[in-house]
């Protein structure tokens, strides 16, 4: 096998894991936002968690990490669902506490799920040392 | 627009875009223009299970088995059995199959066939099955989704329009990707079926509260002796019993049957024709492209088996009995079972667009989202087999036949064409033939079951003759073809009235089929054998036998296995799925009723997924322990090639291609002067 059917195959099995996940996660998001139900808005949180998940368990068994373009993409769509949620809190008339619960709830475990990849994968203290700048 | 219109473009378009993607990703990985027909014998074990899945159930399973339980009941629900069946066939050749594609450097089980038995014929008639399975029976499946699309837009994605658009996807990705592009979007498809089908069964659910409340809803509907079809009390088909092993009734449209055709014996035969799905040649090839046969008892035992079988027991029996207490049945009405008047009557896109609608009046997302499940489940199948054929057109007809000297690249070219005349052609008869699609794609099923005699002679019995295997092929063909709807029309267009309608003794097509099938071969291969033909075809077993490991406590386990198996068969989906009615309680209005039901579901639905169980043990009994779909024992060097058959026919080839073309136009001219005189 090619090294470019190698990494082929690495990405496709990561487009199909989100692929699979992502519309029901968004899905279900959306119906908690729409019915205020904040157990189904915590039911999408897990399935993306879930997806995340295996994410990192096909890198384990392709002996790789995360691509940039995968971080960047994460970040980005961090970025446009916390735009999403403002606009919504600031513009949208029927978005409840509820919502904004399940959504600073959604942000939150991003952050916190983040953090807890570092650190299981880093360590502590190589996790701070990514953000530490040394001046010269 | 509707907001489910909204959700369901943007949908589609994410589906389009990884298809698409994958469809340019899997041209800049073609080594050379061979890797198009079958990637490279490349594709891992893990894109195998997927695609193989996804190949293997395909919008059959997504479509028609809700929509057979809606009007069957639980009788009908007995095949999703075919979990078991369907990866069954692949258990008997899919590795033997591998090794000698392998071995002799075979591209299509075409070549691999017609080399074996040495016949012109053969390689024709396993075209032709290819072929009913490439147009109408993908067809079928095509046209259900366009429908189910329509239904979801509201009417405002024409039928027609959404099969075209989507199937423009399709032709993209696999014309420029060929058979690894379908592979790996068959990944992705494979995990939105099975996702799909729990999402909107999970919904399916929800009307009751629950599985518990659904549980209940049937009992009251047993208790109302609610017969199945909606028919009003005390009709005479039963949604909860078996009714009987056979009946010896002319088949429908000739003679009714006393309490539906979902007898033992229609779910044995049905059941045997899903595995047709494993027997084709598309199938097959899928399985040539694998890099090794790690993936074989994977996707049999716990893909196909386990995973799909549970869903299968589990979902399609609420998405298709849902519609029933949604409103969707008169006699539910009239009886009072109706929980929530959600439908106005019969749902004219079948109980999927039902509860795909009735989901997207509260949650259009979701309706969306189910909607892209259904078309990729569909897609996986389609592109597999469109991609396969095509090479079989290009490689076993115009390049045997008619020009020997085509280059690998003009292959590919040719491959290309072939590919957008079968999927034009699939969508001309969809849209403007959709009754001849609908006659000629319920013959794929059966067609396929007619391969296993050919396929078992290859892979493990020499002393079928290729008379005996042609012979039969032929004879199982025409048993299928004439009792079903398109011999019965075929014949009445040369004015012969069969003296039988569809499925006569409520036997499918495919049971009839293979049972003149094997009677012939056995009568034919003890009279035709010849020392020298069975010297010539010795060497393909001398080298399965010592390739393919073969259990050590073989003579031990063998009668295990056998017995075993026909245990299950006959027990399972044979006659002895009568024992279902009572094992675990009555299902009859006459006794009990729901208060004997041990289980608390009804006593076939409980009959189901104990068979379920028992039918994942022995299909790891057979894959593993017996290992026939374990890697080989030993390395497979492939043969030289100046030792290897030659692929191009040396027997004249522009001249046999005249020649069916004269016998073709002769008997085309014949049809209509008998039609005119006797039609």
């Amino acid at each position: 096998m090619t090294e470019p059917e190698e990494d082929a195959e690495h990405r496709l099995a990561v487009l199909a894991n989100w692929g699979l996940f992502s519309p029901f996660a968004l899905a279900t998001g959306t119906s908690g936002f729409s019915a205020d139900s904040y157990l189904l808005c915590l039911s999408a949180y897990a399935l993306v968690a879930l997806a995340f998940v295996a994410h990192i368990v096909i890198n384990w068994v392709w002996k790789t990490g995360f691509r940039p373009g995968e971080t960047a993409a994460a970040i980005g769509l961090y970025g446009v669902a916390v735009l999403v949620f403002m606009a919504s809190w600031l513009l949208d008339a029927t978005f409840s506490d509820t919502d904004v619960y399940a959504g600073l709830t959604g942000l939150v475990l991003a952050i916190v799920g983040f953090l807890a990849y570092l650190i299981t994968r880093y360590g502590l203290r190589g996790s701070f040392s990514m953000f530490h700048i040394r001046h010269a | 627009m509707s907001e489910t219109v909204v959700w369901l473009l943007a949908f589609l378009a994410l589906y389009a875009a990884f298809c698409l993607f994958w469809g340019f990703t899997a041209a800049g990985l073609a080594r050379d223009a061979r890797s198009f027909f079958l990637a490279d014998r490349n594709l891992p074990a893990w894109v195998f299970v997927l695609a193989g899945t996804a190949a293997s159930f395909s919008g059959f399973m997504v479509f028609v088995e809700p929509d057979l339980v809606r009007t069957g009941g639980f009788p009908a629900a007995t095949l999703a059995l075919a979990a078991i069946t369907i990866p069954l066939a692949g258990v008997i050749v899919m590795k033997r199959q591998w090794m000698l594609a392998r071995r002799y450097g075979y591209v299509t089980p075409v070549e691999m066939a017609g080399e074996y038995y040495a016949s012109e014929t053969l390689r024709l008639l396993m075209l032709l099955v290819a072929l009913v399975f490439a147009v109408p029976f993908v067809g079928l499946q095509i046209s259900a989704a366009g429908t189910l699309i329509a239904s979801a837009t509201g009417g405002l994605l024409d039928r027609t329009l959404a099969m075209w658009l989507t199937s423009g996807i399709v032709f993209t990705y696999v014309v420029f990707g060929g058979l690894r592009a379908a592979a790996y979007v068959a990944t992705l498809q494979a995990l939105l079926l099975g996702a799909g089908m729990v999402g909107l069964g999970v919904a399916s659910y929800l009307p009751f509260g629950g599985f518990g409340g659904f549980a209940e809803a049937l009992g009251r509907m047993q208790a109302a002796g609610l017969s199945a079809q909606g028919d009003g009390p005390g009709g005479p088909f039963s949604f909860f019993d078996v009714p009987g092993v056979v009946q010896f009734v002319g088949g429908l449209g000739w003679e009714a049957s006393d309490g539906g055709i979902w007898t033992g014996v229609m779910i044995l035969s049905l059941a045997l024709g899903l595995m047709g799905m494993q027997l084709v040649p598309s199938f097959g090839m899928l399985g040539f492209a694998a890099r090794n046969p790690k993936g074989f008892r994977a996707q049999q035992t716990w893909a196909a088996a386990g995973t799909m079988g549970a869903l299968l027991l589990l979902f399609p029996v609420a998405i298709g009995l849902a519609p029933h207490f949604l409103g969707g049945s008169p006699g539910a009405d009239a009886a009072g079972l109706t929980v929530a008047p959600a439908l106005a009557g019969p749902p004219p896109a079948g109980a999927v667009g039902a509860m795909v609608g009735w989901v997207g009046q509260a949650a259009p997302w979701f309706a969306a989202v189910f909607v892209v499940c259904a078309l990729a489940a569909v897609q996986a199948l389609a592109a597999i087999t469109l991609s396969t054929t095509s090479t079989m057109l290009v490689r076993d007809v115009f390049r045997r036949y008619i020009r020997p000297d085509l280059s690998i690249e003009e292959q590919r070219f040719y491959a290309r064409i072939a590919i957008a005349l079968i999927m034009v052609v699939a969508l001309l008869v969809a849209s403007f033939a959709p009754g001849a699609q609908a006659m000629l794609g319920a013959l794929a099923l059966g067609y396929g079951l007619q391969l296993l005699p050919v396929l078992v002679g290859v892979c493990w019995l020499p002393w079928i003759t290729p008379a005996a295997a042609v012979t039969g092929l032929a004879t199982g063909l025409l048993f299928v073809t004439f009792t079903d709807s398109f011999g019965i029309a075929l014949a009445g267009f040369f004015g012969l009235e069969l003296p039988w309608g569809r499925w006569p003794w409520t036997v499918h097509s495919a049971g009839w089929g293979i049972v003149f099938n094997v009677a012939v071969v056995i009568l034919i291969s003890l009279i035709s054998q010849r020392a020298d033909d069975r010297a010539r075809r010795q060497p393909v077993h001398d080298f399965l036998s010592s390739h393919a490991g073969i259990a050590p406590n073989r003579h031990t386990m063998r009668p295990v296995a056998w017995a075993a198996t026909l245990a299950w068969i006959f027990l399972a989906i044979g006659p002895g799925v009568l024992f279902g009615n009572v094992a675990f309680g009555s299902g009859s209005t006459a006794a009990a009723g729901p208060e004997t039901w041990r289980l608390g579901i009804p006593p076939l639905w409980g009959w189901q997924i104990l068979w379920w169980a028992l039918g994942v043990m022995l299909l790891w009994l057979l894959a593993t322990r017996m290992r026939m779909s374990t890697p080989p024992v030993a390395p497979i060097e492939p043969l030289p090639r100046s030792q290897r058959p030659p692929s191009t026919f040396d027997g004249g080839g522009k001249a046999v291609a005249d020649t069916w073309f004269w016998i073709i136009v002769t008997a085309a001219a014949a049809a209509v002067l008998a039609n005119w005189i006797f039609g």
